[in-house]
């Protein structure tokens, strides 16, 4: 930790990312009517003229000054008080994407690197079992997780339809568990390759393309929806490294001596092996909400995936295209975009140094 | 090491399949009917004659085979009926299904859908009272859920019980409307064998075939369309990764050379900035400051963006010499982005093989700084350069979709994304399946000739195994 602390670059990227974030967290108190910044995001006041430079003053209702930091953007909102609303798109995306890749590597990196393709035996009743509770599963999920909603439409609830994937998830283990008959002839789950070759499939597919393909057919845009894909997008990056740690950390002696002491896989999995993976896991979710920051403003920059009404930087970016005199809405929100990445790029690489972290490939 | 190769192109095959498989489940939940779409592009809308329309919609629906399951085989709940997937049009198939969710009881669902339709026709046309009545009837039709189409036939009970229309039909359809319930039967999933006639099976087929294979949009080849847009990608994308390459190999030559003075320093500090520069940002605020005189003359250093049209046939070497000038900045911004992470990472190889002990013999026997470094480090420290520079081949086929739309060039990426925005989906599907395919050949290319150069990399492709 000491050695962490002295690390200057380390601690310059940590304390923006965190003003950063708190900015984000109190834009709705810094940047609207009577705050600081006296303009609400969407705001566009009555004396309010399109493309005026930064610098520009207003009157306000109330008959003070109101200036325009940042100047406005096409239709005469002010920038200074997107950007900030911007804020909380974009870590939302990263954190909560980055959340979902990591529980999707850690479930298959786990399964791959710890069990490997010898560890687990199966027998066929149990492999039946197993493939039929699964598509069991998938069923009651989806006939369950219908609901009429306010707008008295019958659909799919996702956060239902989740819940109930999730739980069969354990139930699942436990059936592959089970040895009902004794005696049947058993064979090795070959975990690793699986998983290796679902990799290799998603390698091929080129992940922006994969991304505009998944966003053609959702209807309606959402935050919730972006989060989702880009999470879903970046697993096998991930993966592949937590794969890796994994198998590297198997061999160690601790491993031996836990097997040699008689605890189940299961437990010296969750108790030993992750506990000690946390320091690749931590750089890894740095560098990854950086990735994720980068898709998100790279697909609102193609005007893909976020609803019309958010405030997102790449959509500003995109705006700034349209008329290339206003040289001040190009540089305000790429200059954000590019500190937010370049502190999560240096968080993940210094401590990637001090853990001794290989993250080639991501 | 051929054996190898012949495995390789032999897992190439179900990968192939697994990408197949998917974008054909994707295009399969893609939003909207295309035969509605056809049809109103050829005159002919759903508020016209009802029972002609019909007609047209169904026997395009057989033309293109969209009337056939979905595939071999299905899994649908056990109160589905096996007919569910002919139900005419998409729309009404739509809300049919969720009703029969809702309510799992298809007898009723069917009874109220036949008494409902033929109110319909009974009503339309009409004057005054019974205007009214088929207003009401076809909001009921486009109800989404249970107790919408409840609320609406109250107010359509209303209607008839203010007038003077009296129906034996239309009481009949209320107790109808009253007996649907949301239902809570036990089901299971029943497995149904569709047989080989089904739409994955037609689409395979028409997949690459040129004349059925055509773009929603205009009506062209879909392969045709692919072609020409490759042709740009490509071209652009091999400039760039030349570039890339010489660049990249000597700002890391030199930099361990210099290693450690400014120049070392300096550039370390400009690439690592730019290596978190997004890619769209840069190349935004080129074309903003670099392509117009806006902000003084001397900044007017491209032409303007966009690719030139071209209206009389012509080899596409001609139209690349013609639009050179336009591809110099897309390939400049290209090419610092990749320039960047590759010559950090050159030169810190080069400088972890320095503090090997077999430099400090070579410098021990009396070579110079710049022997030691050219005939020792560099080729050693060469392999990672190449791993992730192989690891590039693949992207010749993708380019870089951003690039290719802020500087207005015809590209893979451009037509992906225009494609996409048009719900042109043959075209997108076709896209995202070539492109895979390439994308794994790319692979392996860059993985056997990477071989070729260190063939101490064999061990890292598994090759060890193929030999016993």
């Amino acid at each position: 930790m000491a050695v962490l602390l002295k690390d200057k670059r380390l601690i310059i990227a940590v304390v923006t990312v965190v003003v950063i974030i708190l900015i984000g967290m109190l834009s709705g108190v810094i940047a609207h009517d009577e705050g600081l910044i006296p303009f609400g995001p969407d705001q566009v006041s009555k004396e309010a003229i399109p493309y005026s430079v930064p610098g520009t003053s207003e009157m306000s209702d109330g008959g003070s000054l109101r200036k325009h930091i940042l100047g406005t953007d096409q239709l005469g909102r002010d920038v200074m008080s997107r950007l900030i609303h911007g804020i909380s798109i974009a870590m939302k995306v990263g954190i909560l994407s980055s959340m979902i890749s990591l529980i999707i590597a850690l479930l298959l990196g786990g399964l791959s690197g710890y069990l490997g393709d010898r560890t687990h035996k199966m027998n066929l009743l149990q492999l039946f079992l197993l493939i039929l509770g699964a598509l069991l599963i998938y069923y009651y999920a989806s006939e369950l997780a219908f609901f009429e909603n306010d707008r008295g439409e019958y659909v799919k609830s996702y956060t239902t339809y989740g819940i109930i994937l999730g739980l069969g998830l354990l139930v699942l283990t436990y059936i592959s568990r089970l040895n009902l008959i004794s005696g049947l002839k058993e064979f090795w789950v070959p975990w690793d390759t699986i998983v290796v070759k679902l990799l290799e499939v998603f390698r091929s597919i080129p992940r922006l393309f994969l991304l505009l393909a998944i966003f053609s057919i959702i209807t309606v845009p959402s935050v919730a929806s972006v989060i989702w894909v880009i999470g879903f997008i970046r697993w096998p990056n991930l993966t592949r490294i937590i794969r890796a740690e994994i198998m590297a950390q198997k061999q160690d002696n601790y491993v031996k001596n836990a097997e040699i002491l008689g605890l189940s896989s299961m437990t010296i999995f969750l108790r030993h092996v992750l506990p000690n993976v946390y320091r690749p896991i931590i750089v890894l979710t740095a560098l990854n909400m950086g990735t994720a920051i980068l898709i998100e403003s790279s697909l609102s920059f193609l005007h893909i995936g976020l609803p019309i009404g958010e405030v997102s930087w790449g959509r500003m970016l995109s705006d700034a295209r349209q008329y290339i005199p206003a040289w001040w809405l190009a540089i305000g929100p790429g200059i954000l975009i590019f500190i937010t990445i370049l502190c999560f790029n240096t968080i993940g690489d210094r401590l990637s140094y001090h853990f001794k972290v290989n993250k080639q490939g991501l | 090491m051929f054996r190898y190769v012949v495995r390789r192109i032999l897992l190439i095959v179900p990968t192939v399949l697994v990408i197949l498989l998917l974008t054909f489940w994707l295009q399969s939940l893609a939003p909207g009917d295309q035969i509605e779409a056809q049809l109103s592009l050829e005159g002919e809308s759903n508020h016209m004659a009802r029972s002609n329309y019909l007609d047209s919609y169904q026997t395009l629906q057989k033309e293109r085979g969209l009337d056939l399951p979905l595939f071999f085989f299905g899994v649908q709940p056990s109160y589905f009926p096996d007919t569910l997937h002919r139900i005419i049009p998409k729309q009404k198939k739509v809300l049919l299904t969720s009703l029969l969710r809702q309510t799992k009881d298809w007898v009723k669902v069917s009874t109220y859908e036949s008494s409902l339709q033929s109110l319909i026709s009974q009503y339309r046309g009409g004057e005054r009272d019974s205007k009214k009545v088929s207003i009401e009837l076809s909001k009921i039709e486009q109800a989404k859920s249970l107790s919408d189409i409840k609320a609406r036939s109250k107010n359509l009970k209303k209607i008839v019980d203010d007038s003077n229309v009296e129906n034996e039909e239309l009481n009949q359809f209320f107790v109808q409307v009253e007996s649907l319930q949301t239902g809570s039967v036990f089901s299971y999933p029943v497995l149904q064998w569709h047989g080989w006639s089904n739409q994955f099976n037609r689409w395979l087929g028409r997949l690459f075939n040129k004349e059925e294979n055509v773009s929603l949009q205009d009506g062209s080849p879909v392969i045709e369309k692919i072609g020409k847009a490759l042709k740009w990608t490509i071209s652009m994308s091999v400039i760039t990764l030349v570039l890339v390459a010489i660049l990249s190999l000597m700002l890391g030559y030199f930099k361990a050379f210099y290693r450690y003075r400014w120049f070392d320093k300096v550039s370390s500090t400009v690439l690592y900035v730019l290596l978190a520069v997004p890619t769209f940002w840069f190349a935004s605020l080129m074309v903003i400051f670099f392509t117009t005189p806006e902000y003084g003359a001397w900044t007017d250093i491209f032409p303007s963006i966009g690719i030139k049209p071209s209206f009389v046939a012509r080899s596409f070497l001609s139209e690349l010499k013609d639009n050179a000038g336009q591809l110099i900045l897309p390939i400049i911004c290209m090419t610092i982005m990749s320039v960047s992470y590759l010559t950090i990472q050159l030169r810190s190889d080069i400088i972890d093989t320095l503090s090997k002990p077999y430099m400090l013999m070579a410098r021990a026997k009396g070579l110079s700084d710049k022997q030691v470094l050219r005939q020792h480090a560099l080729p050693n420290a060469l392999l990672t350069f190449m791993t992730i520079l192989t690891g590039y081949i693949p992207a010749i086929f993708t380019g870089s979709v951003i690039i290719e739309v802020i500087f207005n060039i015809p590209g893979i990426g451009r037509l992906l994304l225009s494609a996409v925005q048009e719900a042109d989906w043959p075209v997108v599907f076709t896209i995202v399946i070539i492109i895979s395919s390439a994308t794994m050949v790319g692979y392996l290319v860059g993985d056997i000739l990477l071989v070729k150069l260190f063939p101490k990399t064999r061990d890292s492709l598994g090759l060890e195994n193929v030999s016993n």
